[in-house]
């Protein structure tokens, strides 16, 4: 029974005849530790900003102001179910009738899309139009905003999806930071409302929870790169004009448009008590696809940018290294994968690096996948006033198990596109709701 | 004011308290109660089992003596490389018909097909010889328990203690922390060695990556959270 | 038994995530949407809120109310004054009121809870309250104390020496004489001291037609007195608008925001740091209301903002400019 043990006296160290790779291996080993102790550090310093640093709401007391004329635009693409509800609601937000336009693009729908839009439209003439994109025309979210650009009234264009419930003051916090000459862009924060529908929408309440209420405010704060998100917010007209529009071949046109305004010396302004309900995916595969097509595009804009940002002679140090590390956070997902798969191969070949492999494992499960670590969304939930959720936060080491795959699958698409471009495919992401019910309304009391 | 100051300063001290406590208690408390679940397991399970007591020295001269199952277990044998083999297979089949329904299940089984493959390599000529045996498998994941142990209310100490929860609540957290990793890690790395003795050394690299300290950290994780959703001083 | 070890390091391992279980097991329904904010930034949220609640509970009572009679509203006591009784009773002091028509509070009352009235509603100097709300016309008496909010639908006049820590609104308008503390003021005009609307009759124009002059500036700005000015202004650091000097846009500063004597600006004032203001301006007009928004906002008299004054930290209305630089 214990003829091993003889020879078992510890663990033995490095197999010279595996030198050769254990040198290899080794300071990759050393480099992907260390990345993925700075985004565990950065994530660190996020909370502890968030808890205890000074928080910065410039433009929240903006509440009274002559309001410019502002274009909400609401893509849809075989929006059925969702379409009436926005648009509802979008009718009855609390902003000058005549400085609103809302501007609905049917996006090449084949469902009764066209059709409840058009009843909108015609019912309520002076504020709803309809652009209908023929059906050969370029698939995608950017292109569908690109068509849209000629038709938008004043000079601030508010974006959002079609399966969101905006309150009736949205549109005003939305529109208030424009007031600052500087600012470019502006997102506001998303909430789920059918987070209670199963696990994976609870995991993606926390995830945003974490994402917006300590990561994005945190950046706000610290005068960093909020990230405009593509829907609750909006953009400068005049700004997107000189940067030269919406790129309709970005998959991830929110990021990609984020980085040309900084890049050109705009700000972006993080509202985080602009909030707005939203319907988070209820399946798997659903959720795998989304990221992964994120993931693609955000690496698409970590290819075409990251040089430019460097380069860039408008942007602040601190804003310069936010933005590097911002647009690293996808790829992340493989260097933590290849983390793994190196150490694991260096303690195979006997080099039992114990040490690196336990730091691996603390900060990986910190930083795992992209969205927030453990820490900054208990913190988020404790900031939300929802205690009682921050103990579903150890199951989110499921959602970012699948994260990190589905962000690998995007990143490695991301390559290929680089090497190879192709024509993207488009996945429509699927909506859960009755049309024939009312829009939700969760009801819920407000925070104070 | 300064009352309070000195309250925070306090709670931030808790953490080299605390792992100053863990580094003195491994030798009289930790490695004892330690071996005694380790023997009491053995003598359940296999009683002609013994806990031997493996050295471990520590740069400053102190030697750390560190109990483990005195299990052994062979390579693979031409009959566990078929079964190993049919297994991975069967394992990337089911998480190929899971894909659909259950995600998560299916790249979980997608994980440890790859990791068991990646692991068996090690016994292959790519990067034999395996370079591991159970007892020193065993002593060194108890050496990293430790380690993780004297972390732990470092990791706090930045995660928590800043936060308004009582002091009580502060301590209570740490030692809910450090006790359950006291009796998990015994009971985790002996329930491996009886794993690896039965099912062969392949099993070995499987459940040093997956079912190692990753299983641990968890743990915390589930505490930290439990902790955090309790009540603030103000509340 | 090697199963039983099994089973007994299964369950000592499960343990940590007990009350994760237990939250999708027994508590099921926490995991519902978390509440949105939006409502409760409305400067009348507060006021409508109670408002609404209490004539919903006055609806259910039957007969006519002759008396002050108490009843209870959120199992709180509730004392309901009758439209005939103008003057309060003390016991407002510690039972939320509502009356039905025109109220007086006495002078001195140190209250807890809320006061509302479907009429005007006068109170006494020297007191403190919680919150007061008036259909009509609200009076606060010189040298009190609101801790929370106070609304009145049509207008509130806030003594000198009064103490305003939370919200103060009115649907027409807010007349303050100084000096006098406040965090929050929102109406359609506000009259800081003797004041009186100069710019009704001014040239409209808005702020989308300034677009095209917009100035940012990396650095402090100093703008002479008497500059006219098409657009807004970004600055860092401080930001100084000269005497007399007309501004059609915003004015955002990374620092302080001072304005000089007789200034009129048309849009916004933000900053991030505080917000001083000489006796003589005006911020925004009847029709295009502006908010002044800073961490200390100081306004001299006499002023008047068409919109909103809010004050992160705190904001003061003073006799006598502290401006030294213009």
């Amino acid at each position: 029974m214990n003829n091993a043990s003889a020879g078992a006296s510890l663990a033995r160290h490095a197999v010279p005849v595996h030198a050769g790779l254990i040198a290899v291996l080794q300071p990759t080993a050393y480099v992907i530790v260390a990345l993925v102790v700075f985004y565990t550090a950065r994530h660190l310093f996020f909370t502890m900003n968030r808890l205890f640093g000074r928080q910065r709401h410039p433009y929240l007391d903006i509440t009274q102001a002559s309001w410019p004329p502002v274009t909400v635009i609401i893509p849809a693409h075989n929006e059925q179910p969702v379409i009436a509800h926005i648009l509802e609601r979008m009718i009855a937000v609390d902003y000058p009738r005549e400085r609103l336009k809302i501007l609905c693009i049917d996006d090449r729908s084949t469902d009764a899309t066209p059709a409840i839009l058009d009843d909108f439209a015609e019912r309520h003439p002076d504020r709803v139009q309809v652009l209908h994109r023929p059906p050969d025309a370029p698939p995608g979210k950017a292109a569908a905003l690109v068509d849209a650009t000629a038709h938008l009234m004043g000079d601030i264009a508010l974006v959002f999806d079609a399966d969101y419930l905006p309150g009736p003051g949205l549109v005003k916090q939305l529109v208030a930071p424009f007031f600052d000459p500087q600012v470019g862009g502006v997102m506001g924060r998303v909430v789920p409302y059918n987070s209670g529908t199963n696990l994976l929408t609870h995991l993606l309440e926390l995830e945003r929870s974490g994402g917006y209420q300590v990561d994005q405010q945190a950046r706000a704060n610290l005068r960093l790169i909020p990230q405009f998100g593509g829907t609750v917010g909006g953009v400068r007209v005049s700004a997107l004009r000189a940067i030269g529009g919406w790129d309709p071949r970005a998959l991830a046109e929110d990021t990609d448009i984020t980085y040309r305004l900084v890049i050109a010396g705009w700000k972006i302004a993080y509202q985080n008590r602009s909030e707005c309900y939203e319907e988070v995916v209820e399946s798997w595969p659903a959720r795998y696809r989304q990221l992964r097509r994120w993931s693609r595009g955000h690496n698409q804009v970590l290819f075409r940018h990251l040089w430019p940002l460097l380069r860039s002679s408008r942007v602040t140090g601190r804003e310069r290294l936010d933005g590097v590390s911002l647009l690293g956070i996808y790829a992340m997902a493989p260097v933590l994968l290849m983390g793994w798969l190196v150490l694991y191969l260096l303690w195979l070949c006997g080099d039992n690096g114990g040490g690196l492999l336990l730091m691996l494992a603390v900060v990986s499960y910190g930083t795992f996948g992209n969205a927030a670590a453990f820490y900054e969304i208990a913190s988020a939930l404790r900031l939300d006033g929802e205690r009682d959720k921050v103990k579903g936060v150890p199951l989110i080491l499921i959602g970012f198990f699948v994260s990190t795959y589905a962000a690998t699958a995007g990143f490695l698409a991301a390559i290929g596109d680089r090497l190879r471009p192709r024509r993207l495919q488009w996945h429509k992401t699927p909506r859960y709701r009755d049309q024939a019910q009312a829009a939700p309304d969760p009801a819920a009391p407000t925070r104070l | 004011m300064p009352h309070e100051r000195g309250r925070q300063a306090l709670s931030l001290m808790l953490g080299p308290i605390f792992a100053l406590a863990v580094a003195w208690a491994i030798r009289p408390l930790i490695l004892p109660l330690w071996a005694f679940i380790e023997r009491f397991w053995c003598a359940s399970v296999a009683p002609a089992v013994t806990v031997i007591r493996m050295p471990y020295a520590l740069p400053w001269g102190v030697s750390l003596p560190v109990p483990v199952p005195d299990l052994g277990a062979s390579g693979p044998s031409r009959a566990a490389w078929m079964t190993s083999a049919v297994l991975v297979g069967v394992t990337l089949l089911l998480a190929v018909l899971l894909r659909r329904r259950h995600l998560p299940l299916s790249l979980a089984l997608f994980t440890l097909a790859v990791v068991f493959v990646v692991g068996a390599a090690g016994f292959t000529p790519l990067l034999a010889p395996f370079p591991y045996v159970i007892p020193g498998y065993i002593q060194s994941m108890l050496l990293m328990g430790l380690t993780l142990m004297f972390m732990t209310p470092f990791m706090l100490m930045v995660i928590y203690y800043p936060l308004d929860f009582g002091l009580g609540k502060k301590v209570a957290l740490t030692l809910l922390a450090l006790t359950w990793l006291a009796l998990i890690l015994p009971c985790q790395f002996c329930l491996q060695a009886f794993v690896i003795n039965g099912l062969g050394l392949i099993a070995l690299p499987v459940l040093f990556l997956l079912f190692g300290l990753l299983l641990d950290i968890m743990g915390l994780v589930a505490l930290y959270a439990w902790g955090m959703s309790w009540r603030l001083r103000h509340e | 038994m090697l199963v039983l070890f099994a089973a007994v390091t299964t369950i000592l391992f499960l343990l940590p995530f007990t009350p994760t279980a237990g939250l999708f097991l027994r508590r099921r329904q926490t995991l519902g949407p978390s509440p949105l904010s939006a409502g409760a930034y409305a400067p009348d949220h507060f006021a409508r809120n109670l408002i609404t609640k209490l004539r919903a509970r006055a609806a259910l009572i039957a007969q006519p109310v002759i008396a002050v009679f108490e009843y209870r509203l959120d199992d709180e006591p509730l004392l309901i004054l009758p439209a005939s009784m103008r003057r309060a009773p003390s016991e407002c002091a510690t039972k939320m009121s509502y009356a039905l028509a025109d109220a007086v509070l006495p002078a001195a009352l140190a209250c807890d809870k809320e006061i509302a009235a479907e009429g005007s509603l006068l109170t006494g100097g020297n007191a403190r309250y919680r919150a007061l709300y008036a259909a009509d016309t609200l009076h606060i008496g010189g040298n009190s104390t609101v801790i929370r909010w106070c609304h009145a639908d049509t207008h509130l006049k806030v003594d000198k020496g009064c103490r305003i820590l939370g919200r103060a609104s009115a649907n027409k308008t807010i007349k303050v004489d100084a000096p006098c503390l406040f965090m929050t003021l929102t109406a359609p005009t506000i009259l800081i001291g003797p004041a009186e609307p100069r710019m009704g009759s001014a040239k409209a124009g808005d702020l989308a037609s300034a677009s095209g002059t917009d100035h940012v500036a990396r650095e402090p700005v100093s703008l002479a007195a008497g500059t006219r000015r098409h657009g807004s202004i970004k600055a860092h650091g401080r930001l100084c608008v000269g005497a007399d000097s007309v501004i059609e846009g915003a004015l955002v500063c990374e620092g302080d925001i001072v304005i000089g004597p007789g200034c009129l600006i048309w849009g916004p004032i933000v900053a991030e740091g505080d917000v001083r203001i000489a006796e003589g301006c005006e911020v925004g007009r009847p029709d295009h209301p502006g908010s002044v928004v800073g961490e200390d906002v100081e306004i001299a008299v006499p002023a008047v903002i068409h919109g909103a004054v809010h004050a992160r930290h705190s904001g003061i209305v003073t006799e006598k400019s502290t401006i030294t630089i213009l």
